[in-house]
């Protein structure tokens, strides 16, 4: 054997022993290790649990915000609220509003790089299937609107360029509506009514999931759209037909009272060629519009803005939670440090033992220190385990969405260990630094 | 009642490996005007003064003497737990007065056994394990450090106590365990402050 293989088996036989004494040590005053323990126990678990339920949102939120694609600009109409324009307008019977032609035809004509690619009307309205009716919204929209929009297709197919230009009576319903308005039949083929004109189902899409979290979109002005009761009741139809079937003013019959509405685009999502341009362009098209229109009868939905925002978000919510995390980790730490002081003291005669059985200053500090490693240890692993099954438990009983990340766990027990070491330190330097012959003399 | 003792052995067993006859003639302690001073406030308490002595191997000599007269100073110098204020201290030929810290604790572990008044087990350790813990600091494998133990555990009459705890065991048990732990690092010279008090000459003698 060579002296480095020496030296190497020697450390390790003595690792392992010592791992072993400090364990008898520990156990000799199980309670007291234990409630020594929680303090890291708890740091660490709520780290964990924290990191994966702010995950878990921010994932989500993500999601949604992806959905509208990250390089489109989305622009609404809304119904302003209570103006002076507004209370003309209702004298002439038709409240006109919302985002006109003109507003796309200079955006696509002074913004570059932008494509104006998803025009789309709304029309609030009972769908019909026989004398079974939905409140809904029917949306009147162009054939790739699926594609921008990142819908799915889940059954059939959208309707077609043809069909567009040849105002076909075909619709694709959202995956809700579908099952609200046939919960038994096949949809696909069967014919639904709007007032009275009749629309064969050719499609079923997915729900727009990203609504709710538009709807608190901090862009978004004015009055929030829809009622609760039709939201994801949605109906596709061609744009063409929706005009020539409602014309351009749209009527409105809502529990009694009668509304007139003159809204030339409900929606229209536009496509920035590169990410980069994305943020400036929506600066000049705010300005068009803000130029435009007297009143804020719009809204604009810039998701990757809403992106940047929620990633900012989850910074600040990193950052408090890393304070959380320091501070219940030093909290942990300095209660095992206090004990370890005690223990030292209440050791006093051991250490004198064993000064005088031959160890060295070294011996005794690592002796220390393992055993305050293993304490720090053993709570970060009882923090990982509890840390792990409360998001599990929040998933199953709140079924919001948890995310646990590899690398939380492992830098939550790294994390402890390290306390251990620190805060171990002291306590052992102080073993260690006892003379022998008064530490034999201790009571 | 007897004046309190202090008792250092050097035990012949270790004589006999050594072939050479000088090595016979070389004491094992020599303590070269050796003084201890304590500085109290003001005044220097010397605790130890003018102190030439050599013990060879073998010998069995108790330090007697009234109390305060410096026993107890002394067998920590002879133990190396304390250095001399003033002389020189030579154990199995080195010179130990200005060792370092770390070098003094080698020099403990390698040719000191110490057998304490109230015999200082470990008392998280079990018997075995107690008997051990010189051979722990030596780097001894675990198999022969724990072979070495169970025989010397045997020969003190605790072959069948050697998973027991200092605290299930009687005193004159728990002096034998400390014996054997003073026996088995195989030192060159045993130690034990006040002795008669406790160490009744027939099992304590006899072992030794
Ligand atoms: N750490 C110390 N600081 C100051 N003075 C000390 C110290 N240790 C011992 N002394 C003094 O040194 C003298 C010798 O003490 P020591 O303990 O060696 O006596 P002893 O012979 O062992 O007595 P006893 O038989 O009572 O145990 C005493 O006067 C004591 O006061
Ligand atoms: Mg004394």
């Amino acid at each position: 054997m060579t002296p480095p293989e020496i030296f190497r088996e020697l450390s390790l036989f003595r690792l392992k022993r010592s791992v072993l004494l400090g364990i008898k040590s520990l156990w000799l005053h199980k309670l007291r290790s234990l409630l020594t323990a929680m303090g890291i126990v708890f740091g660490v678990s709520s780290v964990i649990a924290m990191l994966a339920i702010g995950e878990g949102a921010s994932h989500e939120a993500q999601e949604q915000i992806k959905e509208l694609g990250s390089q489109n600009v989305i622009i609404r109409s809304v119904k302003p609220t209570n103006s002076a324009t507004a209370g003309e307008e209702t004298r002439s019977l038709v409240l006109s509003y919302g985002l006109t032609y003109r507003d796309i035809s200079q955006i696509q004509a002074t913004v570059p790089g932008v494509e104006v690619t998803v025009p789309a009307r709304e029309m609030k309205d009972y769908i019909w299937r026989g004398s079974h009716r939905i409140d809904g919204t029917t949306l009147g929209t162009v054939p790739w609107f699926p594609e921008m929009r990142n819908r799915t297709l889940l059954q059939g197919r959208y309707f077609t360029e043809l069909e567009m230009q040849q105002r076909a009576t075909v619709c694709v319903l959202s995956r809700s509506l579908a099952k609200h308005l046939f919960p038994l039949s096949e949809p696909i083929g069967s014919t639904v009514r709007i007032r009275s004109s009749y629309f064969r189902v050719i499609g079923i899409i997915s729900d727009d999931r990203a609504a709710a979290s538009e709807q608190d979109a901090p862009t978004a002005k004015g009055k929030g759209k829809g009622s609760k009761s039709s939201e994801g009741m949605e109906m596709m139809i061609p744009l063409t037909t929706l005009s020539e079937h409602f014309g351009e003013v749209l009527f409105k019959y809502r529990s009694g009272s009668f509304e007139a509405e003159k809204v030339e685009l409900h929606e229209v999502t536009v496509r920035i060629d590169t990410p980069e341009q994305v943020m400036p362009a929506a600066d000049a098209i705010r300005h068009i519009l803000e130029r435009n229109h007297k009143e804020i009868d719009y809204t604009m939905v810039v998701p990757l803005d809403l992106l940047r925002r929620a990633e900012r978000t989850k910074q600040i919510f990193n950052i408090v939670l890393g304070s959380i995390a320091a501070i219940s980790l030093l909290v942990g730490g300095i209660g095992i440090m206090n004990i370890m002081l005690a223990t030292v003291t209440e050791r006093t005669r051991e250490i004198g033992i064993r000064r005088a059985l031959g160890a060295k200053k070294k011996d005794i500090v690592m002796q220390f220190l393992i055993e305050t490693v293993m304490l720090s240890g053993a709570g970060g692993v009882l923090g990982v385990a509890l840390g792990l099954s409360i998001p599990l438990l929040i998933t199953h009983f709140a079924e919001m969405v948890t995310i646990i990340q590899l690398w939380a766990p492992v830098l939550a027990f790294s994390i402890s260990v390290i306390t251990g070491v620190l805060f171990g330190i002291s306590p052992a330097l102080r073993a260690a630094g006892m003379n022998p012959v008064e530490a034999l003399r201790h009571e | 009642m007897t004046a309190p003792e202090s008792v250092v052995v050097a035990p012949a067993s270790r004589a006999v490996p050594t072939p050479a006859s000088k090595k016979l003639a070389a004491p094992v302690i020599e303590l070269r005007g050796v003084e201890k001073h304590y500085q109290m406030g003001d005044t220097l308490v010397k605790a130890l003064q003018g102190i030439d002595l050599k013990i060879r191997h073998g010998d069995y000599i108790s330090i007697l003497g009234p109390s305060g007269c410096g026993k107890s100073t002394m067998l920590n110098i002879l133990g190396c737990l304390d250095q001399p204020s003033v002389g020189q201290y030579l154990l199995d030929g080195i010179d130990v007065s200005e060792l370092p810290d770390d070098e003094l604790s080698q020099v403990r572990g390698k040719k000191l056994g110490f057998i304490f008044q109230s015999y200082n087990l470990i008392q998280q350790l079990t018997v075995v394990e107690n008997i051990e813990v010189p051979l722990y600091y030596q780097g001894v494998p675990e198999k022969e450090s724990r072979e070495i133990a169970v025989e010397l555990a045997r020969r003190v009459g605790l072959g069948k106590r050697l998973d027991h705890r200092p605290t299930e065991l009687s005193g004159g048990q728990q002096q034998r365990v400390a014996i054997a732990r003073a026996l088995s690092n195989d030192p060159a010279v045993i130690l034990a402050d006040e002795a008669t008090g406790n160490l009744d000459s027939k099992s304590g003698g006899d072992i030794l």
